[in-house]
């Protein structure tokens, strides 16, 4: 009987389904007001999570505006999380279909730059493993070697200046800033956290490439054919601290 | 059960519900407060400056761990990603106290992030009780459940709330925390009496008390725990406190959270309470 009734609740708070409302005494206050409570309960919680998130998304749309979005998204995307902050990741997919917002070319890539740099700042440690040894690996051990990314880190491409839009939007600039220009070069973002401090690491394409080659599991041999600046680039990344582990 | 007890740092007199507005104040002034209590969700599994703010206040002040995640009255299994992430905390820690609710929080894989009442049935209550010891199990420690506001009523209920609450408690072999504030929010929209709420919890087993503000919505009171404490809730307290004897006492306010110094006024209110108390008990 108890699962069935907890069934018939969350249809009834998170689908619409009337079946609840004959499981609830109705002496006080209506099934239907009671339910309310709980709905509007669970909207304001996940709306406020989103807000702490998407501060940047809120400033460019608007609050109202943000919140209606927001909403939309809510009631079709239940929370699959017991952990709350990890609600929100797919509201750049919905976005890119919601069409209202279908003229803000550069907004999905905003909140996904948005749930990066959150992700970054709220991921667990993982102490990064020394990398020391890799310096007397032979070149035909190096070749076997595969390295993991840092834990915090996401790669992100936009074909629009959303950092730019990003860094604009703190809560701390003022309004009158000078408008960005959306037909630059494509943008090549690395958002991670190292120690305290988070990063929105703007970077060449190769680089980027060769992170994202890192991060589809390529072997150091294999990026090494590939590429005739191998050497700088994995230097470079070694340096920045952008990879937590080593295999091979 | 009480052999299973971990020893930590133990706590008495008011504390208050540590929140990240208050973070640099606490660090910089470091307030006199007895204890915090820090919901625990926000830090299980993260890193960074999260983690780092934990290491720095568990080090400063004794700790209370009080959570929502356990959701010991779902129909879904207890979540072992969620609870071992608390057992570790618990060995890095050593809180003084661990508490969850006495609710469930999500079905299936969807979660509410709300504390959602329990039916009060027999079937219901050895459910929770059974999860409550495999928790207690797991963790290798009683922890407290907290009774909690509710805003509805199941036809199947064949007992009050607070006969259900003593009952669980009983079945569990496990603590209570009694919030004061949820007595008197259900009380009032579910026309009980607060005071017959009182008469039946089981007093050895109350280890914690917690008060925080309502708000008046009209026909019924919402737990926005976003005000100062109001006058009846005050005076439920007082009556809990000569019925049951001083508990440790939280000032909780997660809403619309003011400067620091409103919840060290409230906790100050507390403190008079208890330290009465203790006069006329000596």
């Amino acid at each position: 009987m108890l699962p069935e009734l907890q069934k018939q609740f969350m249809d009834g708070l998170l689908r619409n389904d009337t079946r609840i409302e004959t499981q609830l005494d109705g002496q006080i206050r209506s099934s239907q007001q009671q339910l309310d409570i709980y709905r509007n309960s669970y909207q304001g919680g996940l709306l406020k999570a989103m807000q702490a998130i998407y501060p940047v998304t809120q400033r460019l749309l608007g609050n109202k505006f943000f919140e209606a979005m927001c909403l939309r998204y809510i009631i079709q995307t239940p929370c699959q999380s017991f952990d709350i902050n990890q609600y929100g990741e797919s509201f750049a997919d919905f976005a890119e279909q919601f069409k209202p917002v279908s003229e803000l070319v550069y907004l999905a890539d905003v909140i996904r730059l948005e749930w990066a740099w959150h992700y970054a700042y709220q991921t667990d440690d993982t102490p990064p493993q020394d990398f020391t040894p890799l310096l007397s690996f032979s070149a035909s051990q190096l070749e076997s070697v595969h390295l993991t990314l840092a834990t915090s880190m996401t790669l992100l491409t936009s074909l629009y200046p959303v950092n730019l839009i990003w860094s604009t939007n703190q809560s701390d600039q003022n309004d009158d800033q000078e408008s960005i220009e959306l037909d630059n070069d494509p943008c090549f973002l690395i958002i991670w956290r190292n120690g305290f401090d988070s990063h929105i690491d703007v970077v060449e394409q190769d680089l980027f490439q060769f992170l994202k080659s890192i991060q589809n599991n390529l072997l150091l041999g294999q990026l090494q054919s590939k590429n005739e600046n191998f050497e700088e680039q994995l230097v470079t990344c070694l340096q920045r601290g952008y990879f937590s582990a080593y295999h091979f | 059960m009480s052999n299973k007890t971990i020893t930590r740092n133990s706590i008495s007199g008011v504390g208050i519900g540590l929140r990240a507005e208050h973070y640099e104040y606490v660090k910089r002034e470091n307030p006199s407060t007895p204890w915090f209590e820090i919901l625990i969700d926000n830090y299980l599994g993260h890193g960074g400056q999260i983690q780092q703010h934990l290491r720095d206040f568990s080090e400063r002040y004794p700790l209370s761990f009080h959570g929502v995640g356990m959701s010991l009255g779902s129909c879904d299994p207890l979540n072992k990603t969620y609870l071992n992430l608390l057992k570790q905390a618990i060995q890095t820690y050593q809180p003084a106290l661990i508490s969850d609710h006495l609710c469930w929080t999500g079905f299936q894989n969807e979660y509410v992030h709300d504390l959602l009442p329990m039916p009060y049935t027999e079937e219901a209550a050895q459910h929770v009780a059974d999860r409550i010891k495999q928790a207690q199990d797991y963790l290798n420690t009683q922890i407290l459940i907290e009774n909690v506001s509710s805003y509805m009523q199941y036809r199947m209920s064949d007992m009050s709330e607070a006969e259900f609450v003593a009952y669980v408690c009983e079945l569990a072999d496990c603590h209570l925390l009694l919030d004061i504030n949820n007595i008197y929010v259900s009380a009032f929209n579910h026309s009980f009496d607060a005071k017959d709420y009182l008469a039946l919890m089981p007093a050895d087993r109350i280890k914690e008390m917690h008060l925080a503000g309502y708000e008046d919505q009209g026909d019924y009171l919402l737990d926005t725990h976003g005000q100062t404490v109001h006058a009846p809730v005050w005076e439920l307290y007082r009556e809990a406190i000569k019925r049951f004897g001083t508990r440790p006492t939280l000032i909780e306010w997660d809403n619309d959270v003011p400067e620091f110094h409103v919840l060290q006024q409230e906790a100050n209110k507390a403190a008079l309470i208890l330290n009465r108390a203790q006069s006329h008990a000596a």
